[in-house]
């Protein structure tokens, strides 16, 4: 048994973590090569980060076109 | 009350106003609501008559419940909840089971996900880390390019996000509504949210780091 996933399969983990636990072994795999490998740990902060946004832009209904509120006064 | 608009309501009133707004502003808002809603909707369904006809039902609600509303949240956002709402139980009721219908994208999204990497599978060029907005128009910026990236998402795919991500269903309920196995809508999420970082790398952080 391989030790080491790929990147290419934390990716997949990454994303089935933010959907489903993930079972022991894969966790601490997962964990595993996070901490040795930047390129994922990026991956995985821009995979959060890309959930948490798309969150909060579907519950507004994007609402990207509501006018930019007052900036505060100087 | 005795104000006249002069501008026309679609372009000049997003469908931002406040509870307690009275029933000759909420219906000039409708139109750009009903626009805003039904594009909404398309993504999450695969049929755009369907579409409209859950936003009819929702406009309904909102013309009815308006009067009745408590709470912060724009109108819009409001509005956005009971669409939610209508789309997830078209998905449970039983007797449209046989309607959902669910074909498959074409597979060349999945070319630049492969790309990324190299046949053991380590990323071929290096993943850069992401500054995260730090100002209100910022992250306005990034809401943009994000909206983008998610209309730009093939259509089943889309939507397989949308069931997770808006209407906060289970893997495991998608699968079911949508007859597709667990790996295959496991297969479908990850393709998306690498799309979209994909898509938010070259058309959000690509475009600060060069201004």
């Amino acid at each position: 048994m391989n030790l080491m996933y790929s990147c290419r399969r934390v990716a997949e983990l990454l994303s089935q973590r933010l959907d489903e636990p993930l079972g022991l072994l894969d966790e601490m795999r997962l964990k595993l090569h996070l901490s040795m490998c930047g390129n994922c740990s990026h991956v995985a902060e821009q995979m959060e980060a890309v959930h948490k946004a798309s969150a909060e832009l579907l519950s507004n209904g994007f609402a990207l076109d509501e006018p930019v509120p007052p900036a505060p006064p100087r | 009350m005795a104000d006249v608009r002069v501008d026309p309501p679609a372009l000049r009133s997003p469908p931002h106003a406040e509870p307690g707004l009275d029933a000759a502003s909420l219906e000039s808002q409708l139109p750009a609501l009903r626009v805003r809603l039904i594009r909404h909707a398309r993504y999450a369904l695969s049929d755009d008559g369907l579409a409209e006809d859950l936003v009819q039902d929702t406009l309904m609600a909102v013309v009815e419940q308006h009067a009745r509303r408590r709470g912060e949240s724009s109108l819009l956002t409001w509005a956005t909840a009971i669409l939610k709402n209508k789309v997830a139980d078209w998905y449970r009721s039983p007797t449209r089971k046989r309607m959902v219908y669910f074909g498959t994208d074409d597979e060349h999204g999945d070319d630049a996900i492969d790309a990324l990497y190299s046949p053991d599978g380590a990323y071929v060029e290096p993943v850069p880390a992401w500054q995260q907005p730090d100002y209100r128009t910022e992250q306005r910026q990034m809401m943009t390019v994000l909206e983008r990236c998610v209309s730009c998402l093939p259509r089943q795919t889309g939507r397989v996000f949308m069931m997770r991500e808006w209407l906060g269903f289970e893997t495991s309920e998608i699968c079911e509504r949508l007859g597709v196995s667990a790996e295959n809508c496991r297969t479908i999420l990850h393709r998306a949210r690498m799309s979209l970082r994909e898509c938010m790398q070259r058309d959000w952080i690509g475009t600060r780091a060069s201004v």
